[in-house]
């Protein structure tokens, strides 16, 4: 299966790789301007994370599947919403793909991490403003085969059985188990930094809106 | 931040770690085979070890071919009496078989520099046949070509063809004098070139077709490029790369490179020349171009270790081995020196098995060195990896206990995952390839039910290969000894002659092409089982059909 179908799926011609980029962008975008209206300075450091979970991402890519991205795109999400969280995670994977290897599996890859950013966006991570430490961990370790199933389905054809796919997914199993375990120990070296990140940024967010409600200048 | 650029130094640390230790080849055994030279490359197989010496011309001492074990206890040797001059013809060994002309066992080719040409039984040495050719200065210094129940030898003085049962001699023409000049089944028919810039096509029946001018010495076996011969040729000052148009018989020059060229090192559309002033790559697809070069002095042979890493004796008082690595672009990748005990001036490239390397150069000294493979393919010294495990898990228990027991609960706990990620990812490789095997263990099948009995029963307890390509099926049986898909693979293309295109991945070697054929992918079968792993990882028996079909 992989002799026939290679590490991630067929190969994309250079029309097809340039259509999915405009997919990709388009649909980050769209779900950026779908979200409540953020400001300049929000939007900025909301770029500045995606450059450098992209970054941390090519940066460990020879680790086989330790995945900062993912307890980021949880965060994210618990954060800025499930919105936000779906644009960070198509950039992230879009920008770090460009830079490791970038073909058909990045819409995988972008769904997965998409995922992952609405149930960090569903899963209550944060409540009064803490972050749940305890349930964050069990987010990370659980997203790591969610995102495993989802990025193997690049690799569907239309000659595969169900059998041939399930032995794919079993084949992914220990690299799964690997991205959980990097998850957890993303989360406990992090996760409280990330928060507070995240929630400094949502405070800013929150007093310039207050500010310009007051002010008719950001409505 | 001092958290996080611990975090950053530790990472980085387990990045480099496994894959540092992963090349560490380790000493294992020397011999010192006399005062002489080793020319050419050992030679191994499942009991062996063979390396022959050159360069006794005074003296009692005479040129030997050796056999040592694995383990470096000399089993036998063959010395010759009368050889005065450089012995380089490579060894060969032809695994037993039967053709129109008889039945010959396992057979050790050893082409002498006094003119004769001998099989010895790898067992033990002994002579099954010998023949001999005209001697006239020295005798046979290049590389036999083994072409169906024959042998075909490049002598001093031109071309002969030997029956593989018993060392009848087919034909022996005259051609021009030779020296180091292997010759090529192309187009039907031998190819090679003499010291005095001829360009010579041989019929198999003996007749000379076609002679060509090159205005230069030939020293290798031309090389069969699609529809024409690479050829790089020796001036005295200087070396030039040519290429033969065997349709139209027109020469053209691509490159004007160092003197004394080395044997070409030759990858699907790639081609590795070495000379003195350098490795130099090039691509023909279809047009040869010089893709990229290398400073050093390689006037040897040069040989693959694995698909786009070669090595290459550099041919100088330092010496040593270039490990050199050769991307799917023609561009060479990282170069590195092995280093030995015994450096110095070399032309005779490694032998490897999947865990030993054997090397010897003009010191005369066989050196053996051992690696451990892991069941995943992945290279690794044999306690390295089980001692940084056993290191991480105690650093991290240790480590997270005592800071717990500070009241550090958070700290402890970031030791310990980052333990556990440590030792994760240690063990990856190996809980990979025996949860994959355990996954798709299948029924056992076997070649019987997948063997055509159109086969020749010579094929019976042999590997054999089946191309199924679009519009032919190319089948080659008779192999032996190959341990993964790639190899096999590899050896079956080569003796149909035809091409393979591969692409590197993370998790292994991918067969992109067969003959140029891309189509929607390749897919192997073995005994009628698909393949699930890469071609390189995927391991095989001894005995079976490897099937390649369009998915």
């Amino acid at each position: 299966m992989f002799q026939a179908l290679g590490a991630h799926g067929p190969e994309l011609s250079p029309t097809g790789a340039a259509l999915l980029d405009v997919v990709l962008v388009g649909t980050a975008f769209a779900f950026l301007f779908s979200a409540p209206r953020a400001n300049r300075m929000t939007a900025a450091m909301l770029v500045t994370m995606v450059l450098a979970m992209a970054a941390l991402r090519v940066v460990m890519q020879p680790l086989p599947n330790v995945q900062p991205v993912t307890v980021a795109a949880l965060l994210v999400g618990a954060h800025l919403g499930a919105k936000r969280g779906v644009a960070f995670a198509i950039l992230v994977t879009l920008l770090s793909n460009l830079l490791i290897s970038h073909g058909w599996w990045t819409l995988f890859q972008a769904l997965g991490w998409s995922v992952v950013a609405v149930v960090g966006a569903k899963a209550n991570l944060i409540a009064d403003g803490r972050l749940n430490h305890a349930r964050l961990y069990l987010a990370a370790a659980l997203v790591a085969p969610l995102f495993g199933l989802i990025s193997t389905l690049s690799l569907v054809s239309g000659e595969m059985t169900v059998g041939q796919f399930m032995i794919l997914l079993g084949q992914g199993l220990p690299f799964d188990a690997v991205h959980a375990l990097g998850n957890v120990a993303f989360a406990v070296w992090t996760g409280s930094m990330l928060h507070r990140f995240l929630s400094g940024l949502t405070a800013l967010e929150d007093d310039v809106l207050a500010t310009g409600e007051l002010h008719g200048l950001d409505a | 931040m001092k958290r996080a650029a611990l975090v950053l130094a530790a990472l980085t640390l387990l990045m480099l770690m496994p894959w540092a230790s992963a090349q560490s080849w380790e000493p294992a055994w020397e011999a010192d085979l006399g005062p002489g030279y080793i020319t050419t490359s050992p030679l191994v197989d499942d009991e062996h070890v063979y390396a022959r010496t050159s360069g006794f011309w005074t003296g009692d001492e005479r040129p030997e071919v050796l056999a040592f074990s694995h383990d470096g206890e000399q089993r036998w040797t063959y010395r010759s009496e009368t050889t005065t001059q450089h012995d380089m013809a490579p060894l060969v060994m032809v695994e037993a078989g039967s053709g129109p002309c008889g039945t010959w066992p396992t057979l050790l080719l050893v082409g002498w520099a006094d003119g004769a040409f001998t099989a010895l039984h790898p067992s033990n040495g002994t002579v099954n046949w010998q023949a001999n050719s005209t001697l006239d200065g020295w005798g046979i210094t290049g590389a036999p070509l083994v072409d169906g129940d024959h042998v075909v030898v490049p002598t001093r003085t031109g071309l002969m063809r030997l029956c593989l049962a018993d060392g009848a001699v087919a034909f022996q023409t005259d051609l021009g004098n030779g020296w180091r000049n292997g010759v090529t089944l192309h187009d039907g028919a031998y190819w090679l070139g003499d010291e005095a810039g001829q360009l010579w096509a041989v019929a198999v029946d003996g007749t000379v077709l076609e002679t060509h001018n090159l205005s230069a010495s030939l020293r290798h076996a031309p090389i069969s490029m699609g529809g024409g011969l690479l050829l790089h040729v020796q001036e005295p000052s200087l070396s030039r790369l040519l290429l033969f148009n065997s349709t139209s018989s027109t020469l053209a020059e691509l490159a004007v490179l160092g003197r004394s060229p080395a044997i070409p090192l030759v990858m699907d559309t790639t081609v590795v020349l070495g000379d003195s002033d350098g490795l130099t790559s090039v691509q023909c697809d279809p047009d040869c171009i010089v893709i990229d070069t290398y400073p050093t002095r390689v006037n040897g042979e040069m040989r693959w270790r694995s698909p786009g890493q070669f090595f290459a004796p550099v041919n100088t008082d330092e010496g040593g081995w270039l490990s050199a690595e050769l991307n799917d672009n023609g561009t060479l990748g990282e170069v590195s020196l092995f280093s030995t005990p015994h450096d110095g001036y070399g032309t005779s490239a490694p032998a490897w098995t999947s865990t030993e390397m054997y090397l010897g150069n003009d010191a005369g000294v066989l050196m053996a060195y051992t690696i451990e493979r892991t069941s995943s393919g992945e290279e690794a010294t044999t306690m390295s990896t089980p001692l940084i495990g056993l290191t991480a898990i105690t650093l991290g228990l240790v480590g997270a206990a005592w800071l717990s027991n500070r009241g550090r609960t958070t700290d402890a706990w970031r030791l310990l995952t980052l333990g556990a990620v440590a030792v994760a990812l240690l063990m990856l490789p190996d809980l990979a390839a025996s949860w994959n095997a355990w996954l798709v263990e299948e029924e056992p099948s076997s070649e019987e039910t997948t063997w055509d009995p159109s086969w020749p029963d010579e094929w019976l307890g042999t590997q054999v290969v089946v191309f199924d390509l679009p519009d032919q099926t190319v089948v080659a049986g008779g192999l032996v000894g190959h341990e993964t898909v790639w190899s096999l693979t590899a050896a079956a293309a080569e003796e149909r002659d035809l091409s393979l295109t591969t692409e590197a991945t993370g998790i292994g070697l991918y067969l992109v092409a067969i003959n140029g054929v891309e189509a929607t992918g390749w897919e192997y079968t073995i005994n009628g089982q698909r393949g699930v792993f890469a071609v390189d990882e995927a391991e095989i028996e001894s005995t079976l059909v490897l099937r390649w079909h369009l998915a």
